[in-house]
């Protein structure tokens, strides 16, 4: 199958996974995608969960300001002379003011606990919101399947499950990567093996040697059997172990893995780990070590970039 | 003397108020805390939401 080129909008993941989440004032349906109106009433009234947070914690505390005003009113209005009325008044001022003053102070830390009585209250619309929201990516898969990612994209902030990272996946196999696009890796990692996965994890191997980390790696480990199996498998694994090699931690822990595919590592990758080594020729390599120098003397012996590697 | 009743009232009430802010205040939720809830009742984790 041709792979689509494609230019996707920037996207960067907020800090925390509710900051991807809106409600709506007028109907209370919750959102993770970036539209201006609400999909449920049609209405432009969508705001961040936080915002709504706060609203509602101003709301609260301007309803126990009212009740103490209130209560004042009635103090004052009940007195039976000029000096119960003015000491109910004065009594009731400083309450409203004491209380003014605790509530600025505990604003921030009751705008949180709005934030999580919020969302906790309403799990299930937020579920309900985020099927839908899921609902609509899936609707212009035929006719936009980039539309149609970035909408998944927006989602698997909040959703994080095989099923939205299953969708990403088979969409990310339609598309020509570039090195530019915002690609991920740790996020679209699932449970079992999936061989568009190992695809991806291979390109992205070739394109963003950054983007494999530990869990990545394991996954790769753990299913290599299966990798091995597929048409590219054993070039998949070859550019997994080609990133692995960039950093000396995860060449000591998957030192096995590397080793069986150190044959297959392209110079720069292999130049790479050969300097690795060299530097540290004290760590317990595993047999890493033995498997780099057989290869030097096999294939770059006269290579002057190769120095003499310690065993 | 009913005033003073209702200005008791209000005292108590705004008592209340300021002591359940303040213990609020003590123990307060972290936005981490709510992240990792809401993930965890989103993605059926083991931690709940209330």
């Amino acid at each position: 199958m041709a792979k689509k080129p494609v230019v996707l909008r920037p996207f960067k993941a907020p800090r925390y996974s509710f900051g991807k989440l809106r409600v709506c004032k007028r109907c209370g349906q919750f959102t993770a995608l970036s539209e201006e109106r609400c999909l449920h009433c049609g209405r432009a009234a969508l705001v961040s969960v936080e915002e709504r947070a706060v609203s509602l914690a101003g709301r609260r505390m301007t309803v126990s300001l009212l009740i103490v005003a209130l209560l004042t009113a009635a103090a004052v209005y009940f007195a039976a002379d000029s000096l119960q009325r003015a000491l109910c008044a004065l009594g009731g001022l400083a309450l409203l003011a004491a209380l003014f003053a605790a509530q600025r102070k505990a604003r921030p830390a009751e705008n949180l606990r709005a934030l999580d009585e919020l969302l906790g209250r309403n799990i299930a619309a937020v579920k309900e919101g985020l099927e839908i929201n899921r609902q609509e990516a899936v609707s212009v898969l035929r006719e936009n399947d980039t539309l149609a990612y970035e909408k998944l994209r927006e989602i698997a902030v909040l959703l994080r499950g095989d099923r939205v990272a299953r969708q990403r996946v088979a969409l990310l196999h339609g598309f020509r990567l570039r090195k530019d696009m915002d690609l991920e890796m740790e996020q679209l990692l699932l449970r079992d093996f999936e061989p568009l996965l190992a695809e991806y994890i291979g390109e992205v191997a070739r394109l963003r040697r950054d983007l494999i980390k530990d869990r990545t790696l394991r996954y790769v480990q753990r299913y290599e059997a299966q990798i091995l199996e597929m048409k590219d498998g054993s070039a998949i694994l070859a550019a997994v172990a080609g990133a692995a090699v960039r950093m000396k931690r995860y060449a000591l822990l998957y030192s096995g893995f590397i080793s069986r595919y150190a044959h297959s590592l392209p110079r720069d990758r292999f130049l790479r780990l050969h300097q690795l080594i060299s530097a540290y020729p004290h760590e317990s390599w595993n047999g890493l070590d033995i498997r780099v120098q057989e290869i030097r003397e096999a294939k770059y012996r006269w290579d002057p970039d190769f120095g003499q590697a310690q065993p | 003397m009913i005033s003073y009743v209702i200005l008791g009232i209000t005292f108590l009430y705004t008592v209340t108020q300021i002591l359940r802010y303040f213990l609020r205040g003590r123990k307060p939720v972290a936005r981490e805390e709510i992240d990792g809830r809401l993930l965890a009742s989103l993605n059926g984790g083991d931690s709940t939401h209330g």
